[in-house]
Parts: C-alpha cells; sequence; structure tokens
C-alpha cells in the first residue's frame, strides 16, 4: 500500500470511526448543571500572586521552584560565562548576531545567538525555558518570553527584556503578568513593546487577552484601541513609528498608536498567518498576502495566495507575484527597499519595481530567512535533517554556509538578524 | 450564527453556549475517542473541555475561531488523561486476541482491521494522526499545540504511520496463521 493510500484510508476510516462514536446521555446535562452555577470569571488584569508562584514550579520537577533553578542557573552562567565567552560583556560580532531557539518543546526551549563564523552563544541560561526573541531597533537588547510553565489554557510566559551583550542581566518588563505566546514587536524608538497580556480574575482564572504596549523600561503599560487591541492579527509597527499595520477579518488596516488615522486599505480575503506584513524600510508601503478575488476564498496551502503591494495612504495596490498554480507568503522587505523576500514552494526574492522574480537554488526546504542588514545576505533556516542556519551570499554569488544547527520551530519568527546601527 | 453565538455566550450568555456545546458535542466525542480508546475517559475529556470553554470564552480573540479553539482544549484534556492514567499506572494494555484470531470467513474486514492497527499504537501516536489526519491541523500548528518543533511534528507523524503501517501488517500476517499456534 502506497503512503498516499494508506493515508486516505486512514483519513476515511477516522471519520467513519468519529462519526460512529456517539456521547453517552447525560454528558451536557452534566456540563451544563455546571457551567449553570459557574458564571465566566471577569476580574483584574494580574495574576495573583499564588498563582504565579504555582507555575514557578517546573513540570516533573515538584516541589523544586524553577525560579531558585534560574537564580543559581543565572550565578552559575555569571561566573561560568567569563571562562566561556570571554568574559561579559560580550562583543557583538560586527554582522550582528543571528538569533534562534533550540529545544525541544518548552520546557526545553532556548535562545541561542549564532555569529556568521558560526560561533555560538547561549542566550538563555541553564534551568530556564525562553522563546520568541525580538532584538531592539538598535540592536542592543532582545526581548524574549520567558516560559513559567503550562496550565490548562496553555503556555505561561512572562515578557523580558536582557542586554544583547549581557544576557544574565535579564529583567521583567510586566512582573506577574502571564502573556500569551505571540510575536514581539518593538517600537521603532525601542520604548515600546507590543505584548499580548492574559488576564485572570482573584481565583487565578483567565477571562481574556488584549494586546497592549509596555514600556520597555518596565515603567508602566498603555492601552491599544480596538479593533487592535483583541481580534485584529498580524501587528507590525512602521519603521518610522508613525503607523501599526494589522489584519482584520475584513482587511488590512492602519492606525497609528492612539488610534488616530484609523482606516481599512485593503479588503483582504482568505486565510493568513504571522510574519505575513512587512512595511518598506521608507514606511509608503506595505505588503501583505491575500487570495485574489476572482480565485475565490480558499487556504492558502491551495496555491492561490499572491503577495499585494499597497501605498500606506490606500493607493497602488498591486499584485507583485501573481502566480495562480502557486502560493506565496511571508514577503520580508530588504532594507535597501529594493526588493521583497518571499516564501513559497520555491522561495525567491522579487523586485519590487520590475516584479522580476529570483528563484532560490535548493530552497525547497527553506522555513524562515532574515535580511542582513547590509541587504546583501540573507540567513535561513531549512526544514530538514539537522535543521541548520546557513547564510546565503545573494548579493555576491557563491556557496551557502552553515553557521548552525538545530534550529527548533516557532510559533515566533524562526530566526531574526540582529540590526546594526 | 456560530460567530453571533459565540459572541453571545462570551457576553455570559448560557443559553447560546448550551446551543454551541450541542452544535460540537459529537465531533469533540468522536475526536476524543479516537485519541483515547475508551468511552469514559473520552466523556471525562469532552466534559472538561465543554466546562473549560465555558470558563475561557471570555479570553477567545477571534470568535470565528471557536472550533479550532475547542478542539485544543480537548486534545489538551486528552494529553491530560493519558498523563493521569500512565501515573497512575492503570492504563490497560489492549489484548489484541483479535489481531491473532482468523475472521469467521477467512477474510478480514477493512474497516475493523484499520481499528486493530490504530489500537495498537500509542496515545501519543494516535494524537498527532488525529490532530494532523482528522482535524487537518497544519503541520506548525499541531507542533505548536503540542510545544514541540514541526520538524519534531513532522517525525512524529512519519513514526506513528509507520507504526500503523506495521501494525496492520502484522495484523494480515496474524490473520493468516493457523489457530492453534496462537493459542
Amino acid at each position: 500500500m502506497s503512503a498516499h493510500d494508506l493515508d486516505a484510508r486512514l483519513t476515511a476510516w477516522m471519520a467513519a470511526a468519529a462519526e460512529a462514536e456517539h456521547p453517552p446521555a447525560g454528558v451536557l446535562g452534566d456540563v451544563f448543571d455546571v457551567t449553570r452555577r459557574s458564571p465566566q470569571p471577569r476580574g483584574p488584569w494580574v495574576r495573583p500572586a499564588a498563582r504565579t508562584a504555582d507555575l514557578w514550579r517546573a513540570r516533573g520537577r515538584a516541589g523544586t521552584p524553577l525560579r531558585l533553578l534560574a537564580v543559581a542557573a543565572l550565578a552559575v552562567t555569571v561566573a561560568g560565562g567569563a571562562l566561556l565567552a570571554g568574559g561579559f560583556p560580550w562583543q557583538p560580532p560586527v554582522d550582528g548576531y543571528i538569533a534562534i531557539e533550540q529545544g525541544e518543546g518548552y520546557p526545553d526551549r532556548r535562545i541561542v545567538l549564532i555569529d556568521e563564523h558560526g560561533i555560538t552563544r547561549q542566550f538563555t541560561p541553564p534551568g530556564v525555558a525562553d522563546t520568541c526573541p525580538a532584538f531592539s531597533p538598535d540592536g542592543s537588547q532582545i526581548a524574549f518570553l520567558e516560559v513559567r510553565g503550562e496550565s490548562a489554557w496553555g503556555w505561561d510566559m512572562e515578557l523580558m527584556v536582557a542586554p544583547v551583550d549581557n544576557p544574565a542581566a535579564r529583567r521583567a518588563v510586566a512582573p506577574g503578568q502571564v502573556m500569551h505566546q505571540a510575536e514581539l514587536e518593538w517600537s521603532p524608538d525601542g520604548r515600546w513593546l507590543m505584548a499580548y497580556p492574559t488576564m485572570f480574575d482573584a481565583r487565578g482564572e483567565p477571562i481574556r487577552s488584549e494586546r497592549r504596549l509596555f514600556a520597555s523600561d518596565g515603567s508602566g503599560s498603555r492601552a491599544l484601541p480596538a479593533p487592535l487591541a483583541s481580534g485584529s492579527r498580524n501587528p507590525v509597527w512602521s519603521p518610522d513609528g508613525r503607523w501599526i499595520s494589522f489584519i482584520n477579518p475584513d482587511g488590512l488596516w492602519v492606525t497609528q498608536p492612539d488610534g488616530t488615522g484609523m482606516r481599512r486599505l485593503a479588503a483582504v480575503e482568505g486565510r493568513f498567518r504571522s510574519h505575513d506584513l512587512s512595511w518598506s524600510p521608507d514606511s509608503s508601503r506595505i505588503a501583505f498576502v491575500t487570495n485574489p478575488p476572482d480565485r475565490g476564498v480558499v487556504a492558502f496551502e491551495d496555491g492561490r495566495t499572491d503577495v499585494f503591494v499597497i501605498g500606506v495612504d490606500g493607493t497602488g495596490l498591486r499584485n507583485l507575484t501573481n502566480t495562480a498554480n502557486e502560493s506565496e507568503y511571508r514577503p520580508a522587505w530588504s532594507p535597501d527597499g529594493t526588493r521583497i523576500a518571499i516564501w513559497a514552494a520555491n522561495p525567491g526574492i522579487v523586485d519590487v519595481e520590475t516584479g522580476v522574480r529570483s528563484v532560490i537554488p535548493n530552497g525547497e526546504d527553506i522555513a524562515a530567512f532574515a535580511w542582513s542588514s547590509d541587504g546583501d545576505r540573507l540567513a535561513v533556516v531549512r526544514d530538514s535533517p539537522g535543521r541548520t542556519v546557513e547564510i546565503l551570499p545573494i548579493e555576491t554569488g557563491g556557496p551557502p554556509r552553515v553557521v548552525g544547527r538545530d534550529a527548533a520551530a516557532s510559533f515566533c519568527r524562526m530566526l531574526e538578524w540582529q540590526t546594526q546601527q | 450564527m456560530t460567530r453571533d453565538l459565540v459572541l453571545q455566550a462570551q457576553r455570559g450568555d448560557h443559553d447560546a453556549f448550551e446551543r454551541l456545546a450541542s452544535a460540537v458535542l459529537g465531533r469533540l466525542y468522536g475526536t476524543a475517542s479516537l485519541i483515547l480508546r475508551d468511552p469514559d475517559a473520552a466523556r471525562d475529556a469532552v466534559q472538561e473541555t465543554l466546562i473549560k470553554a465555558w470558563r475561557g470564552l471570555p479570553t477567545l480573540r477571534e470568535p470565528d475561531a471557536f472550533e479550532g479553539w475547542v478542539y485544543r482544549i480537548l486534545v489538551r484534556s486528552c494529553r491530560s488523561a493519558i498523563r493521569t492514567r500512565r501515573r497512575l499506572a492503570v492504563e490497560v494494555r489492549q489484548l489484541d486476541i483479535d489481531i491473532a484470531r482468523p475472521s469467521d470467513e477467512g477474510t478480514v474486514d477493512d474497516r475493523d482491521q484499520m481499528e486493530r492497527a490504530f489500537r495498537r499504537l500509542t496515545p501519543e501516536q494516535r494524537t498527532v494522526l488525529v490532530l494532523h489526519h482528522h482535524l487537518g491541523l497544519p503541520l506548525a500548528e499541531s507542533a505548536d499545540l503540542l510545544g514541540i518543533p514541526t520538524g519534531t511534528m513532522k517525525s512524529r507523524v512519519s513514526r506513528a504511520t509507520a507504526a500503523l503501517r506495521a501494525a496492520l501488517e502484522a495484523d494480515a500476517r496474524a490473520a493468516a496463521v493457523p489457530m492453534e499456534k496462537t493459542a
């Protein structure tokens, strides 16, 4: 039996088997007895301290507070780091670090920094789990989520910031607030971080989540206008800091952070993923992904999404890829604004003005990419055995250079390249 | 319609929630049964899921994503049930008596064969196959749900599929063994 036949047979059997199972009588009655007596939790923003303390207990290490392990690990790292890493502060490489995640699952997830020579530095100390690294616009700091534990609702994380050259000096930006697993977005001036906190009631039950801005120095937070705060996806700050673009169910929107000037730029259809918006470096245009209306509303896996470009004033809408049989997504504008890297079955780089597309040779297994700050190279992660991190010299040509391995897939950006000023 | 019900339920409307729960009950129970292969455990997982869904509804950011969201809670509940059973060491190994017994007619019904093979998989293997083949979640989304890298999810699907294939082949071989050799 071929693999395809087995898959088809299994899928058909599962559908039939699931349909044949009938829930026993009284299932819902028991549930409604509980829910009728149990109003939905409503309450304050911050998780009660006792609940947070519970989360510090590492799974499978009952009775050992993870915080103590973390503090001990940080001390060891600080002491040992001088030997291992040539002393603190680290000297970031001239071309900047590439940040990736490694580790099987969240309890063991860590952030690793790699330079172009393949020298690796452990950003996350032993005994701690981190995810979703995001370099600050000036490249001096990394915001990330420290994984505190798993609850019935998902993974509980805390928003942290640490200097790139001294990761042991990590600090909580919003102590006690539990964050959703979501990409972190710095404001271009580095003062704010957009994150997704969850609100809990007094009993520790989550009540809702709303995106907010947190001062990166930990001095406070502020609300974002609806629907940017909730119900929208993929908020991305324009490089000039004036606008935040986001995807709403009915289209591509922009707003100023205080809600001023909110407007829909384009109707969009189909499904979207993270990473699917990218601003031009001069903040004049946005690249986004949608299904051309004449191809119907379908999942992007069906080969019908294209990358579009539109001006921030709503003019100049243009289908940049216009392929009927291939899906393109995750546009990433080059630092000089002339090209857009796109993810597809055959990833490539599209010249923004001419639309000419260059396919990356042997790029079929590329899972993520990031531009170097000079726009000459692309760092990529390959979704193949070894999950290598490679530098592609797209301007000068030449073979890819493997600089790292074992890059973990992440809900957030799989790799980040440090901006150099 | 569903969106309206979700929005009402998010505001604490019990009737709206009960209509939502009734609408998804069958599919939730079917999915839990696939993963757990135990009616009582499936019932418990579904009940736990619906109660968590009620309490967690205000945290649901996209009303249109209700069904996917509630499936995520269900899979977590199933995984929790699997862990609990393992911790309490009361998980009963399935004795695959049927596998060594030729059918009365000398032929094996295709569906029963798949049922037996699927039952021989570990709960983790069943979970990844249900996420991938039954719920149709993309690999990255399934990996996110289980807290593992996409590559690991891909290899787990591959290993689970290989285990299923091996179980099917073992079933076919056993069907050819005379009864006295297995007694």
